[in-house]
Formats: structure tokens, sequence, C-alpha cells
């Protein structure tokens, strides 16, 4: 009988945390699951989008790019609840495409179990694994919007196909980012977490861990967690491992809140956690047409253009068509010609249009020269990502194309918006370069045996596509590694 | 419910509260975002505003529930603008000309050190209009009814607004303050 409390303990819900909690507990282990937002399901999500942003998002957390000289912030917007990101998610499930494969092995040398360079084939029987586990199918039910953006580029030349979406045939299209009032969205809440506590598994809701547990005995080791529970209790839960899957914001900030420079040394590898921080930085091009679109009654992101994602050809990725799906976050983003948020009586005639607006999500493959830290005076979290000249380029050129395509598919006038992201990576990427990496491209830590990051914070290089399924075939491989290599013995519970 | 001429400043004797005083804002805070709340939602003849369908008192409750470092955030904020309107522009910001006071907003947003404050005030102002909030004792249009947003799962909704401790729902006619 061991004398830990769990198998494994996994800090996060998301599309890191949910798969691996889930095979887990259905090889039998006892997993605990720590989640710093609240468990809500699907009879709590409704379309009060303030309430919703309050219960499932982080307030937007915006960069600090002045500190370092650059002049553009982004607005950086994560799930806080249990499934993370996925419960609010507009749930395209999108492969890597096989040059993001080559890019991450120039970066830090990830690699297979033989030695060879990773390759999409190597990911393939997972991404197979979690596209079945999640329904994953392609989205043909397009909006009016969507309809006529489509006319737009189409007359462009660059016709919008559908995407791939983590929803099932059940779907209304009642809302995706303030939760799924009907299930049909498949994120890890209703793939993994639930199923993971039918077998077991413990969730541990508006927790947050505050550091992660060393010992040295035989070289340092991770051998637990304490976190503030939400009674608002220090607790302490001991683990044969710890995973932390908290997203590429939150897993380096709990690396080095816990001290792993004082236990693992001044290796090269600690000094890259944080760094390399990756965003797809991104903005919307929105489109005033003449008709009532009505357009949040949609699933937001149904159909996408993607043959300039590869940075050779253009850089960025075209997604439709997003209005927000709620008056107030629509307002919170929109600028003038400037960039300057609007106010005052343009805003409210924008605003009173606001059934009339279709807009295309603009994702750049931007550079990992980012960094996520703390200040060392105030300790405060510190996020820097440079919108860099090479950046704005790629935007120009997308908006550009968006706005002949808007107004070539009878759009009246176009609007643009703030920086922003939800997909944040590369903070702890994997390989086995160790002065270019935090993990190995098994995703244990160079540094402290058993400590391992299942989440966007290991992809080495910037993905082209939308993370999540990629996040989730990731984890799915890390708990076949797991219980192949680490947890093969008899279990804790 | 404007109550915003100081006798004296407010400070934070929560949770009691009269029907011109505040949950959390001092006079002084309460002063700047009715003005703010007048420019980033202005209204006018048939168009509410944020002050109109009494924002001010979402503004008041939302900062109640913050952490204290968010509100003390937010409280600081007010202070930095307020002595930057006075730096740049020889007054408190409340206390500008409206055309001093838009010059202001836009210096604000352009100035890095300033945009993510003036971002931050000017989401909860527009929180306190757009999330169809409104006080129990205004019954004109709300902002979702001026957007036309509305729709299956919209239109029937029933807004628990009890978080704020101002009121239950969108359908109750009567305040329900809980103080």
């Amino acid at each position: 009988m061991s004398s830990k409390d769990f198998d494994a303990i996994i800090v996060g819900s998301g599309s890191g945390g949910g798969p691996l909690a889930y095979e887990l507990s259905k090889a039998g282990k006892k997993v605990a699951i720590i989640e710093a937002g609240g468990f809500y399901t699907t009879n709590d999500f409704n379309r009060f989008e303030l309430l919703q942003l309050r219960k499932l998002w982080w307030k937007p957390r915006w960069t600090q790019n002045y500190e370092i000289g650059y002049e553009d912030e982004i607005g950086l917007g994560m799930g806080r609840c249990v499934g993370g990101g996925t419960t609010i998610f507009t749930a395209v499930a999108a492969r890597a495409p096989e040059f993001n494969f080559k890019e991450w092995h120039e970066a830090t040398r990830i690699q297979n179990e033989n030695g060879e360079p990773f390759s999409q084939e190597e990911l393939s029987p997972f991404y197979d694994s979690v596209e079945r586990d999640t329904n994953v199918r392609k989205y043909t039910e397009w909006d009016d919007g969507l309809k006529k953006i489509n006319t737009g580029f189409t007359k462009i030349g660059h016709p919008f196909s559908p995407v791939n979406a983590f929803i099932s045939e059940k779907c209304d299209q009642s809302g995706c980012l303030y939760g799924c009032p009907t299930e049909a969205k498949r994120g890890t809440l209703v793939s993994y977490i639930i199923p993971a506590v039918y077998l077991g598994a413990q969730v541990f809701p508006n927790s947050t861990v505050t550091k992660i547990l060393f010992s040295r005995e035989n070289g340092p080791k991770a051998e637990g967690v304490e976190f503030t529970n939400e009674n608002g209790e220090a607790t302490r839960f001991y683990s044969k491992i710890v995973v932390l899957a908290a997203g590429a914001m939150n897993t380096p900030l709990i690396l080095l809140d816990s001290g792993i420079e004082e236990i693992a040394g001044n290796t090269r590898s600690v000094d890259q956690i944080g760094r390399n921080f990756a965003v797809n930085t991104a903005a919307i091009v929105f489109g005033r047409f003449e008709e009532v679109l009505n357009n949040w009654l949609i699933h937001p992101l149904s159909g996408h253009v993607t043959e300039f994602c590869q940075k050779e050809k253009g850089g960025f990725l075209l997604e439709a068509s997003e209005v927000m799906e709620g008056p107030l976050s629509f307002s919170e983003v929109i600028v003038d010609e400037e960039g300057i948020p609007l106010w005052g009586e343009r805003q409210k005639q924008i605003m009173k249009d606001y059934r009339h607006y279709a807009g295309i999500f603009i994702n750049i493959h931007d550079g990992n020269d980012g960094r996520v830290f703390r200040d060392p005076d105030t300790k405060m979290e510190k996020f820097h990502k440079p919108v860099t000249q090479e950046d704005k380029k790629r935007f120009s050129s997308a908006r550009v194309m968006c706005k002949e395509a808007l107004l070539a598919g009878g759009a009246k006038e176009t609007l643009d918006t703030v920086y922003l992201s939800h997909h944040v990576q590369g903070s702890c990427r994997m390989g086995e370069d160790s002065s270019r990496s935090v993990v190995d491209s098994t995703c244990e830590s160079h540094d402290i045996k058993n400590l391992y990051i299942a989440d966007g914070s290991v992809i080495p290089s910037v993905l082209d596509v939308n993370p999540s399924l990629t996040i989730m075939a990731f984890s799915k491989r890390l708990a076949k590694y797991l219980l192949s290599n680490v947890l093969n013995d008899v279990s804790a519970s | 419910m404007e109550g915003i001429e100081p006798e004296s400043d407010n400070p934070r004797n929560l949770p009691s509260r009269k029907e011109e005083e505040y949950y959390f804002l001092t006079n002084e805070e309460a002063r700047f975002f009715s003005t703010l709340s007048g420019l980033i939602v202005p209204g006018k003849e048939g168009e509410p505003g944020a002050k109109d369908v009494g924002g001010l008192s979402y503004i008041d409750s939302a900062l109640l529930d913050l952490p204290k470092i968010v509100q003390d955030y937010y409280s600081g904020a007010i202070k930095a603008l307020n002595f930057l309107s006075h730096s740049k522009f020889g007054n408190r910001f409340p206390e500008l000309q409206k055309s001093e006071q838009n010059a202001a907003l836009r210096e604000f947003f352009l100035d890095q050190k300033t945009r993510e404050m003036m971002f931050d005030l000017r989401s909860i102002v527009l929180e306190s209009f757009y999330s169809d909030y409104h006080a129990p004792w205004y019954e004109g249009k709300t902002g979702w009814e001026f957007t036309g947003f509305s729709g299956k799962r919209i239109s029937d909704l029933k807004k628990d607004w009890t978080f704020l401790r101002v009121w239950k729902d969108s359908t109750t006619s009567s305040a329900e303050n809980k103080s």
C-alpha cells in the first residue's frame, strides 16, 4: 500500500487535464483534479453574458508589452472552470498541419520513442482517439453571416470550407462561449471529466495550487501539491506523479512560485520556464450588412480559410462567423480607425446595429517571443508578447483581404477590434534540447522526476491552427506513456 | 440615485446603504463613474444610456464583490486619472468640460501606462448597460432591447441579479436590496 494520497494529481481540467484524467481513471488509478475555477454543468449554462463571463472566464489579462518597448497590447481571454477553455471555446477541432511538426523538431528536437523526429504520424492515433471520444465532425450548418462572408471570399477566389468541430448533431446553435446548454459541444467537461468522476476521479474546484511539493531523496522529485481549497484552507495532497495542465499562462507561474530553481539549480531548462510564449495573436474584422443577421444564434466559427496558415504563405488563419455571442463583449472589443476602443455616440450607433454584424476571426502565426513571469518586486504576474512589425504585416494583409471580401459579400462598412488571444502556448516547451525546452519528449520535466506538463505550454513552436485537439492528443499520449512506464504498478487505490 | 454631491466622503462603512449612498464607492468615485457613464454610454431622448438605467448602482455593487486587491486597483485608477486630468487639463476629470473629458479619455487610451486602467473602467461602465442591467425602479428600454439582442434562450431568460445584492430578476418590479 502506497503512502501516497493519489496516483496522480492533475492541476487543471481543460484540454490537457481532461483526457489524461479520464484515461488514468479508466485504468483504475486514483486521480485528483485540482481546478481553479468552479464546477458548473450543463444546467448552469445560459445566455446571461455577464454572469457567465464571471463564472466561466478569467477576467481578461493583458500583456504589458510597453515595458519592453512595444506599443500594442493583447487581451488574453481564457476559461476558468471545470473543463477549462473547452467549456467556453468555439469547438474547432483541427489537427496540426505537417509543416508544424517539422517546425517543432527544429525548435526543440522533439522526438519519438525511437529517437526520430516527432511526426504527424506519431500523433495520429491519439488524434483519432480524441476525435472518436468527442464526436468530431464537419460542421456544415452555416448561418446567414457566414454565407454572406463566404459569398465575398468566393468572389475574391478564397472560399471558406467547413471546420471540423467537437460538436454532435444535437447542436441547436444556442451558444458556445458561455457553456453549451445542450451538451452538443463535447469539451472535456462532458467527454472526459464527468466520465472520469464516474470512474472514481475526485475533482477539487475553486482550488488554487500555490506550490508543488518536492523531495530531494535520490534526486529532486515532485511528490504532491499545496493548494488553497474552496473553503480558503491551505491543503496538501501527495501523489506518485504531479501533472501541470493549468494552461500556458498559469503553469509556468506555478513552477516559478514553487521554487523550482532552488531544488533543481539554475539549469538551462529551468531558465526556459515561461519563455517562448506564443498566443496566435488575433483580431476580428466585422462587417455591417443591411439584412438582420442575428449572428449570435450560431455556432460561432463554422468555416475557415486555411490556405494562408503557413508562415511562408501569409501566416494567418481566417475563421467565421463571429459576433462575440453577446452585446457586452462586442462593445468591449471594437475600436476606431486608430485602434482606440470606441465609446460614446459612435459606439452606440454601432451597437444599435448589432443585429447586422458578422465577423471574421484572424489568428496569425506569431513568434515564440513572449514570456510569462512574476515581477520580482511586486510579485504580480506579467505577460510579455510583442506584436512585432512582422505580426502587423500579417494582420495588414489579412485585414485587407477580409475587408475586400466583406464588401464584395454585401457589407456596408467594416470595423476592427483590439488584439486578443485564446490560444496561449509554448511557455514550457517539450523537446530533447534542454537549453530550449522545459520538459522532454514524454512531457516529463528535465529537472524534476515525476513532474509532467500536459497543456499548451509544451507546444514547441507556434501552432497554426486552433490548439485544443492537439493538446488533447498530447494528453492521451502522455496517459499511454504513464500507464506503460510510470504507473504500471498496483494502484494506490 | 445620483447621490454624488459630497457632504463628506463615504468611507467603506459596509454594508449599510441608503438610497443615495453606495455600498462601496466613495462620493468622489461615484462622481467619476457618473461622469464616465455619461460619456461612454450617453443617453438622449428616446435612447437610454448607462446613467438612465441606473448603471451606477450596478458599478457600486459589482466593485463591492471584488477582491480587495482589485477594489484597490479601481480606486487607484480613478485617483490616477483624476490626477492626470488635473495635471494635463487643469481640473479633475468630472470637472472638465465635455470636450476636454473626451480628449482626456483619448489620451488615457493612447498612453500605454493608463491604457489598461482606462479599458477596465470603460468595461465596467459597458457592463452596466450592455449586460441588460437596469435598476429595479427603471421601466424603460434596456441595453438588450436597445441592441435588439434576442432569440431562443435569450428572450425568456430570467436574469438573476442577486449576486449584485441589487435585485433578483428582470421580471421583478420591486427592489430586493439585501443590505
